[in-house]
């Protein structure tokens, strides 16, 4: 059986759909079976972030609805070819979706499958329920704003509530000028507050999109970060990625600039 | 921004987290009486002999205190 995931926030815009999208990515270079399932009816961005738009015949809605098989609905991505998207709907059909319906489908998912990563809905409403009531451990995406941080906890603690074996956080755009500088609150420091423990950092970066790991940045900051973040969730490494170290020393204090 | 703006936005937090965690009203009283429940089974006691004490969120965690003074210990069967 794959390890089904959930990657919520609570605040939307922290980059949740990036970290699932990465993530499933490296996790399938690493040979492994992945699923990606856009848990967000309506408002639905994986297929967008994983350059799919234009392949998807069947949704999550087609599938909960019988009117087409999970395998039918699935769009293999043209990269990698372990990965797989199950998208969503564009149309606000959330209803039609149930809990049930949704962990049924999450459950066949995970049946040929490794990895499982749901990439849960903005807030704290039904669609965030229902993608949080199919998964076994969780993955909450904060940046390092006040306010981000803030839905992180409720989030945190809406999951506690429910089957979630494990839970780590991901501290996303960080600015390690700024963390080196204290007009930050540091990554660490997030977690301790939220009580969780820090799978990774992701460092602010223009190169960021999905397919960070496989652009020609290959050596920008965040794809590491991502790699590190990878080893971590699969359990060869526990590392996260220092995200102020190039901003140290001479060279660093000239890289502000 | 200074140095302290990573401070301040911390102890922010720390705060508005902290009153984020603020139980609701009855909460107490709720906890009590499903412990009143559970002692009753085992313990005869008068009313106010069963004294319940809840620390609030202070960071660290909620700290519930529980005390029953009870003069008699009911029989209890074992299978």
């Amino acid at each position: 059986m794959a390890r089904t995931i959930v990657v919520a926030s609570g605040k939307g815009g922290v980059g949740k759909t990036t970290v699932t999208a990465n993530l499933g990515v490296l996790l399938a270079m690493d040979g492994k079976r992945v699923i990606l399932a856009d848990a967000d009816i309506g408002l639905n961005n994986l297929d967008v972030a994983l350059c799919i738009e234009n392949r998807v015949v069947y949704d999550i809605v087609d599938v909960a609805e019988g009117r087409a098989g999970l395998r039918d609905a699935l769009v293999k991505d043209k990269f990698v070819p372990t990965l797989s998207v199950l998208p969503s709907a564009k149309a606000n059909c959330s209803d039609r979706v149930r809990t049930a319906a949704f962990a049924g489908i999450i459950a066949e998912a995970s049946t040929y499958s490794d990895y499982v990563l749901i990439d849960a809905p903005a807030g704290v409403e039904a669609g965030f329920h229902r993608a949080v009531s199919a998964a076994r451990e969780a993955i909450v995406v904060t940046t390092p704003h006040v306010s981000a941080i803030r839905d992180a906890d409720r989030t945190v603690s809406i999951l506690s509530t429910y089957n979630i074996s494990r839970m780590g956080l991901v501290v996303n755009r960080v600015r390690g000028d700024l963390v080196n500088r204290g007009e930050t609150v540091p990554p660490e420091k997030i977690a301790a507050l939220l009580r969780l423990p820090l799978y990774g950092v992701i460092p602010e970066s223009d190169a960021v999109g999905v397919y960070t790991v496989l652009n020609a940045y290959g050596r920008d900051g965040a794809a590491e970060a991502y790699r590190m973040l990878k080893e971590y969730v699969a359990g060869s490494g526990n590392e996260v990625y220092d995200c102020t170290r190039r901003f140290r020393g001479l060279f660093g204090r000239l890289k502000k600039f | 921004m200074t140095r302290r703006t990573g401070e301040d936005s911390y102890e922010r937090l720390k705060q508005t987290m902290a009153r984020d965690r603020a139980l609701p009203e009855g909460f107490l009283t709720l906890i009590r009486k499903d412990l009143d429940t559970l002692f009753k089974a085992y313990f005869e006691y008068p009313e106010d002999a069963l004294k319940t004490e809840l620390t609030p969120w202070a960071g660290e965690g909620y700290t519930l205190k529980v005390t029953l003074s009870a003069p008699r210990a009911k029989q209890v069967k074992l299978l």
